[in-house]
């Protein structure tokens, strides 16, 4: 990277911690501090939703999923404004209405205390690993790609957030949010256009669209119903929508983004903003990634794009085999290649026959590229067992470092490191407000001055801070962690949410039936993963996605259940003393 | 959904450009039905 681009990229970094603190100097009392001083617009609300969801694995990931695996991981978001609705009809008045800091306060006054603090401590486990896996995830990528040492990368990543977030709290979060989002907005405009702009002459946008098309790699809608398919038409519109209303309406660092509106009008406009642009913004991502494939279809790609991991198999004594493969692999692309101006002929020729073998052709010459990288990386994982095989993560910013111009590169490292300190600002912001709110002046310190709990909420952002640095720089130590905590979202997310629709639904159901209903659901949704897993084996497989909806139901139907159970009790009893 | 509309603390607080809430939601469900529909005219032509 050239000196320009570092100072674009520190530039930019430097500037938003400094605008951060800036402008969020006076914050002085604790409504301030935790919900913004309630004074914020429907689009700065609608900007650090999406800012908060959107982090740096965002923007390396999903145009490797579209590279690797086509635009169908759009359908994932499908049900994200039904969701962004029910929450804007459900979940919104009656946290208005109570006037809450936390979303798990509304469930002490539908239930007790204990089915809060089970919610909030649910909260607290799930986004306290995850607050480090969000420092750690692009930090890996990112200290690979710039030569960094990682704990560095984690520190940055991490100090730079802890100075604003702990300094104006809410507020800095939602001020800082609004120009990070618009950084990742220009960076990824100016990706698309530099992309498509990057393709060989004579090859125009229409048939870069055919390109892609013919292999597969613009399949965005599938209606096929399939239960172990991640990614459809109906896990979209159904799982995903249960997943998304537990993100938004019951995930602290979500609910406290948009309780910082100045009226309930406003909140809402912020999640139908959301609701609106979300699914368009994933869909462009994810088209940079299909025409990232393009350009690597006349420009040849590495065998495996993690350049470190390539450099270190060369070193080893598999580093032979490794070679060979690369060789095979470069020969296989002037093939290809030959293959898809072939397929761009026919198509500008209009013969559908023509076309049909074209296609034939070229998908099988792909099958046989891809066959040469699957067997990379299994030279790799015999050279370098501890070695991350999967290369995804790195294609987006391969082709950024590689071919895009001065200045537009520093843009892009910018907009990486923007969405990290975006979303891990909503995290540590929302882990201070749920452990001073809902644990510590709730359960430990009760009838404090304001000024008090606005040190602790400080205090308490700053632990999670460090606590999130520290455990993202020794993730290295466990990578099968990320996957770990990743799946420890989607079991707990749909247990969460059942504990909300109980409460706004099913208003005959009390507190210890829901209390005992979660944890009984809980324990269902882990036996469920334990025979999903088994799947492999022969049980059953199902996409995680289902277990949001199934999760939610089995708190809903376990609680309503035990309630009849007692309400029968209640009854007996009655009828025995009278 | 009225009904909810009804209970809400700011029921005169409408969203801009529609009458009620219940107008921006279809419109919400009418854009991404739209969007579905073009999505898969995406994918049906380029495949």
């Amino acid at each position: 990277m050239s000196n320009i681009d570092y100072l674009i990229l520190f530039g930019t970094l430097i500037l938003i911690v400094f605008y951060g603190v800036y402008k969020t100097r006076g914050v002085q009392s604790m409504d301030s501090y935790l919900r913004g001083g309630d004074d914020t617009k429907w689009w700065a609300i609608g900007l650090s939703i999406m800012a908060t969801q959107a982090s740096a694995i965002t923007f390396l990931s999903t145009p490797g999923q579209a590279y690797t695996d086509g635009m169908r991981f759009v359908q994932f978001y499908f049900g994200l404004p039904l969701a962004m609705i029910l929450i804007s009809i459900f979940f919104l008045p009656l946290y208005y209405r109570l006037k809450v800091y936390t979303a798990y306060e509304y469930l002490e006054s539908r239930f007790d205390l204990k089915t809060r603090m089970l919610a909030a401590l649910i909260f607290l486990i799930q986004r306290g690993l995850a607050a480090g896996i969000t420092i750690y995830a692009p930090s890996i990528i990112l200290s690979t790609l710039l030569n960094w040492d990682l704990r560095i990368t984690n520190v940055i990543i991490g100090l730079a957030v802890i100075i604003y977030t702990v300094s104006g709290g809410t507020k800095a979060v939602t001020q800082t949010q609004k120009h990070q989002m618009a950084i990742m907005m220009v960076g990824m405009v100016v990706a698309g256009i530099l992309v498509i702009t990057s393709l060989p002459e004579g090859i125009g946008f229409i048939d870069a669209l055919h390109v892609a098309g013919k292999m597969d790699r613009l399949n965005v809608v599938n209606f096929s119903f399939d239960l172990s398919d991640r990614y459809n038409f109906w896990s979209g519109i159904t799982g995903a929508v249960f997943l998304f209303m537990s993100y938004f309406g019951t995930d602290q660092s979500q609910v406290q983004r948009y309780l910082t509106g100045r009226s309930l009008k406003e909140s809402r406009m912020g999640l139908m903003m959301n609701g609106l642009l979300k699914v368009p913004m994933q869909f462009v991502i994810l088209f940079i990634g299909a025409m990232v494939f393009v350009f690597y279809q006349f420009s040849p790609p590495p065998i495996f794009f993690n350049s470190t991991v390539r450099e270190q198999i060369r070193q080893t004594d598999k580093g032979r085999d490794f070679r060979k493969l690369e060789e095979d692999y470069t020969q296989k692309f002037e093939t290809k290649r030959l293959a898809v101006e072939g397929l761009v002929s026919a198509v500008n020729s209009g013969n559908q026959n023509e076309i049909d073998q074209a296609r034939l052709k070229l998908n099988g010459l792909q099958m046989e590229s891809d066959q040469i990288r699957e067997r990379a990386r299994q030279v790799i994982r015999e050279g370098i067992p501890n070695a991350e095989t999967n290369d995804k993560d790195y294609i987006f910013m391969h082709f950024v470092m590689n071919t895009l111009p001065v200045g537009i590169i520093g843009l892009l490292f910018a907009v990486i490191f923007s969405a990290a300190m975006s979303s891990t600002s909503s995290e540590l912001n929302a882990l201070g407000s749920t452990t001073t709110i809902d644990i510590y002046k709730r359960r430990l310190n009760s009838g404090k001055t304001d000024k008090h709990y606005l040190g602790t909420s400080k205090l308490f952002t700053l632990i999670w801070g460090i606590i999130a640095i520290v455990f993202a720089s020794t993730l290295s130590l466990f990578e099968n962690l990320i996957q770990a905590v990743n799946l420890i979202g989607s079991l707990f997310y749909p247990i969460v949410l059942g504990i909300f629709v109980v409460a706004f639904f099913f208003k005959s159901i009390k507190s210890n039936a829901v209390f005992f209903g979660a944890i009984i659901g809980q324990v269902a949704i882990g036996i469920i993963h334990y025979l999903n897993i088994q799947g492999t084996a022969g049980i059953f497989t199902m996409g995680f996605l289902w277990y949001n909806a199934m999760g939610c139901l089995l708190v809903i139907i376990i609680s309503y259940l035990i309630q009849i159970i007692r309400n029968l009790g209640v009854r007996n009893n009655h009828f025995t003393k009278s | 959904m009225s009904e909810f509309d009804n209970n809400s603390p700011d029921k005169d607080d409408l969203p801009p450009f529609f009458k009620s809430w219940n107008g921006a939601y279809l419109f919400l469900m009418a854009n991404l039905t739209f969007l579905i529909m073009l999505f898969y005219l995406f994918t049906r032509f380029f495949e």
